[in-house]
This record gives C-alpha cells, sequence and structure tokens, in this order.
C-alpha cells in the first residue's frame, strides 16, 4: 500500500498523496483534453440529438456492464494492473506516475459505469474547454480521495472510509453513472 | 531521495488476483460474481455517499448560476465510483 495502516501520519505521507493527487489530476486533464478534442466531430448534431446519443450510450453502457448484456458485451477497458516498476525512482515520484496512470482512466481495469458515461457525455455535449479541464479535477479528486482520506485519524474517517468502500455495490456504481448522466444532460 | 522501509507497492500481483480494478491502493475486487462480501450497512452508506457528494456539488450550480459545478460533479462522480477498493 502506498500508506500503511496503524500509524501516526507523518509528512511525507502527505507528500505521497499529494503527488497521487496532483498525477491523478494530470492523468485526468489528457484524457478529457482528449475527448474534448474529439469533440469537435459531433458539432453538427442538434441538441435533441445529442441527449439522444448520450442517454442510449448510457444505456448501453449500464446494460453491457451491470445490465442483461454483462458477460456477452465487454466495453474496452486495460485489463492488466499498472506495474510495480513505476514505483522504482522513489515513492513520491511513483505515486505521481501510479496516480497519472489511474487518473487517465484507461490504463487499468474499469469496474463502474460512470466513467464511460463521463468520456461519451464529454465527447457528445461539446463542453468548453474550462469544463473540460473542471471535468479533469473533480475525476483526479474522486480517484485521489480514497488515499486521502487514509491521512485523517482512522477514528475520524472512519464513516468516509465506509461511503467509499461501499462504491463496490453495483446499486452505487449505477447511481454514480445516473448522475453523470443527469449532469451531462444539463450541460448540453 | 528519502526512501521508505514501509511495504509499498503491491502492483502486478499474480494472475489470479486478475480482475482487479487496482492494488496498490487496497485489496481492490474482483470480476463479476467473485465480489467480496460488503456488510449491508456499509452497502447503504456507499450507495447515498456516491449520491450526495457529486449531487451536493452540482447542486452549487443551481446557486452560482454557473455550469462549472456540474462539471466538477460528474468528474468526482465518476472517480468516486472507482473508489470502492479503500
Amino acid at each position: 500500500m502506498l500508506l500503511p495502516l496503524g500509524r501516526r501520519r507523518r509528512r511525507f505521507d502527505r507528500r505521497v498523496v499529494g503527488a497521487y493527487l496532483a498525477g491523478a489530476v494530470a492523468g485526468a486533464t489528457l484524457t478529457t483534453s482528449f475527448a474534448w478534442l474529439l469533440s469537435g466531430f459531433v458539432q453538427p448534431l442538434t441538441d435533441t440529438a445529442r441527449i439522444v446519443v448520450l442517454c442510449t450510450a448510457a444505456l448501453f453502457v449500464w446494460a453491457a456492464k451491470d445490465g442483461p448484456l454483462a458477460g456477452r458485451v465487454s466495453l474496452p477497458e486495460s485489463r492488466r494492473q499498472i506495474p510495480s516498476a513505476v514505483f522504482t525512482p522513489s515513492l513520491v515520484r511513483g505515486a505521481y506516475r501510479f496516480g497519472f496512470e489511474m487518473g487517465t482512466g484507461m490504463r487499468t481495469y474499469v469496474p463502474s459505469v460512470a466513467p464511460y458515461v463521463l468520456l461519451v457525455a464529454l465527447i457528445v455535449v461539446r463542453p468548453t474547454l474550462g469544463q473540460a479541464l473542471l471535468v479533469a479535477v473533480g475525476f483526479g479528486l474522486g480517484r485521489a480521495t480514497p488515499l486521502m482520506v487514509r491521512l485523517r485519524p482512522e477514528d475520524r474517517s472512519l464513516i468516509i472510509r465506509e461511503f467509499l468502500q461501499g462504491a463496490v455495490h453495483r446499486r452505487a456504481q449505477t447511481a454514480a453513472g445516473l448522475v453523470v448522466l443527469g449532469g451531462g444532460l444539463l450541460l448540453v | 531521495m528519502r526512501q521508505r522501509t514501509d511495504p509499498v507497492p503491491l502492483t502486478g500481483e499474480s494472475p489470479e488476483r486478475a480482475g482487479r480494478e487496482d492494488s496498490a491502493l487496497s485489496p481492490g475486487r474482483r470480476s463479476r460474481g467473485d465480489r467480496p462480501p460488503v456488510p449491508s450497512r456499509v452497502r447503504a452508506r456507499g450507495t447515498y455517499g456516491i449520491w450526495l457528494l457529486p449531487a451536493l456539488v452540482m447542486a452549487l450550480a443551481a446557486v452560482v448560476h454557473g455550469l462549472g459545478p456540474i462539471a466538477v460533479g460528474i468528474g468526482l462522480a465518476a472517480g468516486l465510483s472507482l473508489s470502492g477498493s479503500v
């Protein structure tokens, strides 16, 4: 683990978490910038068409991940774990690289519906560059939250950790996908 | 550069652990049908937590009349949905 359990957090741990957060935001920025560039191709679509495409894509993604198409249709994802070699030079630099790869959302498994819906939304909605960058900040922040929570004393972070652990539940992941879909529709 | 002696990276585990999203943060999770049991109390909190936080961020949009909080909110929701392996 990047941060071992059961001891008081030190300044070095904060540097590790800070590097991970910076890496996650940078990785997410790379992906969202690429999606933002791709969004230029959907300029001819009307707002109604964007809404239809986004909702259809979200429904398909949910069906393929957690719905009736699960097991029959596999969504694109990198079926690998990030190699431990990223940590070789130093832990802080390794945390940045690890966060970067996690932040891209394309370098390891994606067990949730929401990132797929988010990617489709970024392409279909045609957000401004500023909005795309804010999405990247939010994604990196969400990606780094589990590690940031570990900086807090155990007794105070217990509830937050339980919140995050519950995210593996299918209902929570569907809910997150709906939040992303709803937000994307508001941005159209 | 200072090196720590704590056990650190757990990435790149053996093939039987494949299916996990990542392993440097936590034990992670396996593929469908092989998920570790999560207590119902935790599940409920997680469900509401993943709903509430991004939704609250997006609700700020109604207050400030901007789309920025919505953008942050949808990114946050997607990022948090991958955080189950704490």
